[in-house]
């Protein structure tokens, strides 16, 4: 693609100079750009003039009869965002010092089109697919397995021990789901961690309070404890108030979490989804009270804080595998393994590039785009 | 249980390839997905809103109905909400002059401005003292009562100005200056954020202090790594090492040098393994949900 972007350089340059060395007609010629994927490029170059002549482009779309001024360009080759599958022309129009027209010129009809695949994409698409085959391998391969060992994640094992801690103080457990909506996969995890979270305090009969920032999750949240409460046999300890909205701004809902964790005092406290910048101001408050606290998130700044503030956190893939780890189930399990497999191979592909890359072959990186 | 179970993972199998698919798929349709996606997720929210609203104030008028400990705070809560749904859908304020025609006296009518605009006459001059528009100019102050602005207007007048109130467009009243919804966002909502967001400070101090507490190790290193990184991003760490020639061996060990090398390796390499582990997780709960192998966000086992 590179080479042929320079010949097309070459190209245009040889017909700019060309033109310079007749002095021929002014001339207006446009190439749509094949390297641009979403299509929307066009190479124009404007010749039979130079840069010290006052000139205009002006375009037409379809069935459009008036030209529309283009004024960002001032130069007599440029690239221009032209909409997709519409025919177009291009004017130039010279002008003298009274902005009286001298000469003028119409390209021919073009017309751009995006492609059906983005080839600059390619690897991440090879990668998607065989991470995805490797994850689909390993959950049939554990279908039929009895067992599939899964590392201890001292984190998940203290879910159990924070809530029968609760239980035994008589005071309730807190679970914050973040501060961002369900369109985040952070918030998905922290919403299936509730499922199991419930469950336990379904089966303790403890007091779950689970504040939310965003009214979807307030429903999803809803549900999934109404459902653990169910599954538990206990739909008479379920209350919808349980898992209740505070408000959407991050800082007052952060003053809000506080205010229930120093009024409430709760025994244990999750902190399991997508956080910001409030997520050491509930940690830190947390632990003043004395809860057992337990947080985990994908949102790698706030990692630190919560190692810091929190008795246990769940890492970046900990935190993505509780679901599978908390239900035992083969199918999630699998997907783990899966996963783990993907690593190994990024940790493989790794060390051979830090290897070709310090004996100076570039080849390796090309590959890999 | 048809409704419950297979339409939304239908939804969500179709959905998330679609998706998935419009990132590698520039044409059209595809390349407009994920925008329209956003769109119908964001009117989806907002809609949700009246949802939560209507949770919060539910609960927080039971705390109060029934007395509850700390009712006090829901009935801040439930003041709030109303005063500022108040000012956000029935009074706006902004209040405002255009001036139609400065008359045959502008010196006295420019004076008055300078004084109410407590700027210069000079400055007053060029802005107002200029010939009718057809549309007046509009004076660049605005008032929270209508009183206020009418005062300012008999001001103008009886200087011989011919000037008419007018009053922010609704919307217009989110972001403009003297309307009730900016006073209570700029007075109330603005420093209480800030509030919250400045303990940050404190709960820093602390935690860096338990952080950093010599226990083993591993917090010793942490110690160390965080004191030059500290130290070395500051004019301070330049000054202690200054003395280390540059073009010397030893020059790594100037700390402006050695906190950019934790920062740059040791640090990115930790953190870069972090993120591929996020990164395969989000992969794989991704893949779990749209193949309808994860289902528990659904309400399911």
């Amino acid at each position: 693609m590179k080479n042929r972007g320079i010949w097309l350089k070459i190209f245009l340059l040889f017909i700019l100079i060309f033109n310079f060395a007749i002095g021929g007609e002014i001339n207006i010629n446009v190439e749509v750009d094949k390297s641009d994927a979403e299509g929307q490029l066009v190479n124009m170059l404007i010749t039979g003039i130079d840069n010290t002549t006052n000139f205009k482009v002006f375009k037409k779309l379809g069935d459009e009869s008036q030209w529309i001024e283009l004024k960002s360009i001032n130069k007599l080759s440029s690239k221009i965002y032209i909409k997709n599958d519409i025919l177009t022309s291009l004017k130039v129009v010279t002008y003298d010092d009274n902005e009286k027209i001298i000469e003028e010129a119409i390209s021919e009809l073009f017309i751009t089109k995006a492609q059906w695949f983005n080839t600059s994409r390619l690897a991440k698409f090879i990668f998607l697919l065989v991470t995805s085959f490797l994850i689909l391998f390993y959950i049939e391969k554990a279908k039929k397995k009895k067992e599939i060992y899964l590392r201890p994640i001292a984190g998940l094992k203290a879910f159990e021990e924070a809530v029968g801690r609760a239980t035994e103080m008589g005071k309730s457990v807190l679970f914050v789901p973040g501060i961002m909506d369900l369109d985040q996969v952070e918030t998905i995890s922290g919403i299936i961690i509730l499922g199991y979270v419930s469950k336990m305090t379904a089966r303790y009969e403890t007091d779950l309070n689970v504040p939310v920032a965003r009214s979807i999750v307030m429903e999803a949240g809803k549900e999934i404890v109404r459902e653990s409460y169910m599954s538990e046999g206990r739909p008479d300890q379920f209350n919808s108030d349980m898992v209740h909205y505070l408000t959407d701004d991050q800082f007052a809902y952060a003053a809000g979490v506080n205010g229930i964790m120093l009024r409430e005092k709760p025994a244990a406290v999750f902190m399991q989804g997508k956080f910001y910048a409030e997520s050491l101001i509930l940690a830190e408050t947390g632990n003043s009270i004395g809860a057992i606290q337990i947080a985990g998130t994908g949102s790698q700044a706030q990692l630190p804080f919560f190692i810091t503030a929190c008795d246990y956190t769940l890492i970046g893939e900990e935190f993505f595998a509780a679901s599978a780890y908390l239900s035992q189930d083969p199918k999630l399990l699998g997907s783990i393994k899966g996963q783990d497999m993907v690593k190994a191979a990024i940790m493989i592909i790794i060390v051979v590039g830090v290897v070709f890359e310090s004996f100076g072959a570039e080849f390796f990186k090309k590959l890999l785009g | 249980m048809f409704l419950k179970r297979y339409i939304p993972l239908a939804i969500v199998f179709v959905v998330g390839v679609t998706m998935l698919a419009s990132w590698f798929i520039p044409h059209s349709p595809f390349d407009a997905f994920e925008i329209h996606a956003t769109q119908w997720f964001d009117i989806i929210a907002s809609f949700a809103m009246i949802l939560g609203a209507l949770n919060l104030l539910k609960i927080q008028s039971s705390k109060l109905i029934h007395r509850k400990r700390d009712w006090q705070y829901s009935l801040a809560a439930i003041l709030g909400f109303f005063l500022t749904l108040t000012f956000g859908f029935i009074l706006k304020g902004g209040h405002f002059l255009v001036l139609k025609d400065v008359g045959n006296n502008p010196t006295a009518v420019v004076n008055e401005l300078s004084q109410e605009l407590q700027i210069d006459n000079k400055i007053a001059n060029n802005i107002y003292a200029i010939p009718e528009t057809g549309n007046g100019i509009k004076i660049k102050k605005q008032y929270y009562t209508q009183n206020k602005a009418i005062e300012f207007k008999n001001r103008l007048e009886t200087a011989g100005a011919v000037v008419e109130v007018k009053e922010v467009i609704w919307g217009g009243h989110l972001q403009q200056n003297n309307t009730y919804f900016a006073w209570i966002f700029k007075n109330v909502f603005t420093p209480l954020s800030a509030t919250m967001f400045a303990l940050l400070a404190f709960f820093v101090a602390s935690a860096s202090y338990r952080a950093f507490k010599v226990r083993n190790l591993e917090a010793t290193i942490l110690l160390v790594a965080g004191i030059i990184i500290m130290i070395g991003r500051v004019p301070l760490g330049v000054f202690i090492t200054n003395w280390i020639p540059k073009t010397s061996f030893f020059s790594f060990l100037r700390l402006e040098i050695l906190q950019e090398w934790i920062y740059q390796y040791p640090n990115a390499a930790g953190a870069r393994a972090i993120m591929i582990g996020i990164g395969l997780g989000i992969v794989g709960t991704s893949l779990r949900v749209i193949l309808g192998i994860e289902k528990s966000f659904l309400g399911e086992k």
